[in-house]
């Protein structure tokens, strides 16, 4: 557990509910460290490239994992997928695609953007609760990430 | 013509070439002679002229020295002051005067020195210092002239106390009495001026000099230093033997012109002529070699031109040769190349020989007609070649070159004569001969000409036979042929047998219309329109055939069938008319009866085809009937077009729609659930056993409209997917499912009984939906039965495979089969069997994408169901 603590995760969701069932569902699982929201693609892309507010924002601690909902609003989450992606600096940062939409579409060009995973979220909280709590043991503790510097 | 006659013979042109050469040669050796004496004669007048300068410069030298002592020796204070300097000898004042005096003579006049001997040869005074006394040879000159008290000139002679030659002039000097005083010596160096004026000449040259001899004893000295020999004066002598030395000419008395060798045994040209007054002789010479130089070029120019000359007329004339050589042989090569196409190429056989009969040429066809190759044959004697003999008799015939040589006039050879080629093959021949002379009518040999007959004879053969069987053919046919005037009456002028069996009347009845014209034998109402038709036929001289009736000899009407032609001459004169005319009687009564039948076979047609239009303006009708209900297709199909994509774009709204049921509509039963579960959790001890129970309640009521909504979403997709078609396991398919099946619900006890290798052509995901769905109901309607069997199998039916999926479970009731698969509709409870009442639905979608159907079975509740499809 001590991993969880010192990496963090993005969440990038504008549906006030949702943030509050996902942060209530890492809390109960105890991966409520360190978790950044930003509620549309434009303070999403400040954070990352530490623009606006997030000027400030120390160097070398990006998050482990970026949680990404796909309708959002300003900038779109598969187009804020794109532009990571272009971005040296984060076209390795893991994305996990987190939606309600189960578009073959959808996902294809999930996937084509190279996110890593794409879930879809449940509407039966115990599920989707569960589904947070792999998805933080995963990327937080059994992903090894990508060595600093390169 | 006279001279190219002559030039065309090779010895001439040569006789003319040597005869012009001797000419261009004999005119440049006179040219040459003429320039030789021109130039020797030149050369010769300006030698002389030259001597005679050297003769007058030499000559006023010596006048000079012979002035100046008689000046010297007049001068009377120079005479007056001697003699009293000789009487009184110790006036060393006199003296020096003296001396001074005749210093001043000697520098003004370049004398080498001046000299004062006493009368007894002793020297008084010198304008030479170091001149003391005179050597032996001044004192004899000295005493001869005192003796003549004369002036004297010494000759050129060698001091041998100086070393050196000297020239004296001695004068006596005489004082007032009359007295001889003294004697005055006035030396000359020759060195200074003579010999440089003998070697020099006027003109510019290399060999010319002049040199001046005198005789000693038997042998000619030379006085003077000489151009070409160092050191020669006074020292080099000829022995007067050597007479072509000129110098010994000179002392043998010759003077003028002299051509011999000089000391340097050169060829010269001398001028020898004595100096007057003086024992010496004047030599004045140039070397040939140098005298005629230009004229040796001019030589030389000559030869080259008179090479030049010839070899331009040999040249020239041998072009002339040479080319009419090159044209004579050219004539006589096209002559012969000539000769040589004609003869091959000419249609007889042809062989020459020549005048003993031996084989020249033997063009192409002799070869083949005699069987010899012209290169074996030529050089062999005709009878070897050209075998004759007689074609009925086998005898040999006389050979036509012994005829010909013999009568020397062209023959023709007898006919029927045989050739017999070398391998044995008798051919007719027919062959003349005809001998060749040369130009003065001698014969040199016979050409012989022949042609193979065989084809000719074959012909007249043919010929004869053809005649023979037309004449047959003529007296066989049925009919009559005849050739005829144009004339009204048809005038014959011949009719074959055939006459007699058509009219009954002989040929020589109606040739010149002897007995009766054919005109008259026409049926009268026939007779203008045979008439007519042949004209017609005339004028575009093509054939006629026409058909008329003739009145027989025993006045039957028959009728005929005639066909012929005008027989034109070469020059388009209409000569006649030739035919041929045959009994048709028959076929024309044949005709008529024919003619019957048609008439009636017409009638009975046009019945029909009476009756056919009826049926046809029926057909007419409903094919009117037609085009408007394929209008009204139309109509409907534009409709449809318009339909479609009315449906094109509310499909495009549903799928907008469907994403937003998906996402929107899903998003706030998720937070229904999350929160209701968090009341559950953080505030269960606030709320009743009921409100949990509501709570609860809320829950399942949110989970279950979130499957509705996917099922909904499914029901959607299967309509908009675009359609794969693959062929595909469907029996491996339901395996795959049973096996999902089986691991989420592992304590089910189910027993399957699933038909092998069962394939379709279709939509693999599709149809995975429709197995999920058919065995999943399958699965889930057998859950109250201990024994659960479920059978995916296919029968055939209609001929048509139809697929099936039956289970012993819950059932249905056979009213209601029909509602299976309406959306939504359910015919079990929720509670007994959960669903959501759209699976079916959403099978039968996808089966009719698939162009089948479905259909379900069951013998009512409890007694398990039976659904099929036909894809």
């Amino acid at each position: 557990m001590d991993k969880i603590t010192k990496r963090s995760i993005l969440l990038v969701e504008d549906n006030p509910d949702d943030i509050e069932l996902t942060l209530h569902a890492l809390e109960e699982h105890h991966i409520a460290n360190q978790v950044e929201v930003v509620r549309d693609g434009e303070q999403a892309l400040d954070f990352l490239f530490r623009k606006g507010k997030y000027a400030d924002r120390p160097a070398n601690e990006d998050p482990a994992v970026v949680l990404l909902d796909l309708k959002l609003p300003k900038i779109d989450g598969l187009e804020l997928l794109k532009r990571m992606r272009e971005n040296p600096n984060t076209q390795y940062l893991p994305v996990v695609i987190l939606t309600s939409s189960r578009e073959e579409q959808d996902i294809l060009n999930g996937y084509k953007l190279h996110a890593n995973s794409f879930i879809r979220k449940p509407v039966n909280f115990e599920q989707f609760s569960e589904v947070v709590r792999n998805l933080g043991l995963y990327w937080l503790v059994i992903n090894e990430p990508l060595p600093k510097g390169e | 013509m006279m001279n190219q006659a002559f030039l065309s013979k090779k010895s001439h042109i040569v006789a003319l070439i040597v005869v012009l050469s001797l000419l261009t040669i004999f005119t440049s050796y006179l040219y040459y002679r003429y320039q030789t004496k021109n130039l020797r004669q030149s050369k010769q007048e300006e030698l002389q002229a030259i001597a005679h300068l050297k003769l007058n410069q030499l000559m006023r030298w010596r006048q000079e020295r012979s002035a100046d002592a008689a000046v010297m020796s007049q001068r009377r204070f120079f005479l007056l002051r001697l003699d009293q300097w000789l009487r009184d000898r110790d006036n060393v004042k006199l003296s020096a005067a003296i001396l001074e005096d005749l210093k001043m003579v000697q520098q003004a006049y370049n004398y080498e020195s001046i000299v004062l001997s006493s009368v007894d040869s002793k020297l008084l005074l010198s304008s030479d210092d170091n001149l003391v006394h005179f050597d032996s040879l001044t004192n004899k000159k000295i005493k001869a002239a005192v003796d003549n008290g004369q002036i004297t000139h010494s000759d050129f002679y060698y001091c041998n106390l100086e070393n050196k030659i000297h020239y004296d002039v001695i004068a006596p000097l005489l004082n007032a009495g009359n007295r001889l005083i003294a004697v005055l010596i006035l030396r000359s160096s020759p060195e200074e001026f003579v010999f440089p004026l003998m070697q020099s000449w006027p003109t510019p040259n290399k060999t010319a000099e002049t040199l001046i001899v005198r005789q000693e004893g038997d042998s000619v000295l030379f006085l003077n230093n000489l151009r070409h020999l160092t050191d020669t004066a006074l020292k080099l002598r000829f022995p007067l033997t050597a007479k072509e030395v000129p110098a010994v000419q000179a002392i043998l008395g010759y003077q003028g012109i002299w051509g011999g060798k000089d000391y340097l045994a050169k060829d010269v040209l001398a001028d020898i002529r004595p100096v007057p007054n003086t024992p010496w002789y004047m030599i004045s010479k140039i070397d040939k070699s140098e005298l005629f130089r230009e004229f040796y070029v001019e030589i030389f120019y000559l030869i080259i031109f008179t090479i030049l000359v010839i070899g331009t007329i040999s040249a020239g004339l041998s072009f002339v040769y040479s080319s009419r050589q090159r044209n004579i042989y050219r004539r006589l090569w096209q002559s012969h190349q000539e000769f040589k196409t004609t003869l091959y190429s000419i249609g007889d056989a042809v062989i020459t020989t020549d005048i003993l009969g031996r084989i020249k040429y033997l063009n192409p066809v002799a070869e083949k007609l005699t069987g010899w190759r012209e290169p074996s044959a030529t050089g062999k004697a005709l009878s070897k070649v050209f075998r004759i003999v007689n074609e009925e008799t086998h005898n040999p015939v006389e050979s036509p070159v012994e005829r010909v040589l013999k009568e020397g006039v062209v023959v023709g050879l007898a006919n029927h004569t045989l050739l017999i080629s070398r391998d044995g093959k008798e051919n007719p021949i027919a062959d003349s001969g005809a001998p060749i002379k040369d130009e003065n009518g001698k014969i040199v040999g016979v050409v012989l000409v022949f042609r193979d007959q065989t084809e000719e004879r074959e012909a007249q053969k043919t010929l004869r036979e053809s005649e023979r069987k037309l004449s047959t053919l003529m007296s066989n046919l049925q009919g009559m042929v005849y050739f005829c005037l144009n004339d009204r009456d048809w005038t014959m002028k011949f009719v074959s047998q055939g006459l007699f069996g058509l009219t009954g009347y002989l040929p020589g009845e109606l040739i010149e219309n002897k007995v009766i014209s054919y005109n008259e034998l026409i049926h009268p109402e026939d007779q203008q329109y045979v008439w007519d038709a042949v004209q017609a036929a005339l004028k575009t001289q093509s054939a006629y055939t026409i058909e008329y009736r003739i009145i027989a000899r025993d006045k039957v009407v028959k009728w005929v069938w005639e066909r012929g032609q005008g027989v034109f001459s070469a020059d388009g004169e209409l000569q006649g008319l030739e035919g041929f005319i045959s009994d048709i009687t028959e076929r024309k009564r044949a005709e008529e009866q024919l003619a019957k039948y048609r008439e009636q076979l017409e009638e009975l047609v046009k019945a029909r085809t009476e009756d056919l239009h009826e049926k046809i303006e029926k057909l007419d009708k409903s094919q009117k009937a037609l085009l408007y209900m394929v209008e009204d297709l139309n109509k409907v199909s534009e409709e449809l077009k318009k339909r479609r994509l009315e449906l094109e774009t509310t499909n495009k709204e549903l799928e907008s729609f469907s994403y937003s049921v998906s996402h929107d509509l899903r998003a706030p039963l998720r937070s229904i659930d999350g929160f209701s579960r968090f009341l559950q959790e953080g505030y269960a001890d606030k709320l009743d056993e009921k409100g949990l129970h509501y709570l609860e309640r809320v829950r399942a009521a949110s989970q279950r409209m979130g499957r509705l909504i996917d099922d909904l979403l499914a029901l959607s997709r299967t309509a908009r997917k675009t359609m794969k078609w693959e062929p595909l396991n469907l029996s491996k398919l339901a395996e795959e499912v049973i096996a999902e099946l089986r691991e989420q619900d592992p304590d089910r006890d189910v027993e399957t009984d699933i038909v092998d290798g069962k394939t379709v052509t279709g939509d693999a995901q599709l149809l995975k939906t429709v197995m999920e769905n058919l065995l999943g109901n399958a699965w889930k309607f057998t859950k109250q039965r201990k024994k659960a069997k479920i059978v995916f199998g296919v029968v055939e039916k209609n001929r048509e495979q139809q697929f099936f999926i039956n289970d012993n479970g819950a059932g249905f009731d056979p009213n209601y089969a029909d509602k299976l698969f309406t959306p939504f509709q359910r015919l079990h409870s929720a509670e007994e069997f959960p669903g959501t009442g759209i699976g079916l639905a959403n099978v039968r979608r996808i089966i009719s994408r698939h162009g089948g159907r479905v259909w379900a079975e069951s013998d009512g509740s409890g007694k398990g169901a039976t659904v099929y499809f036909v894809i």
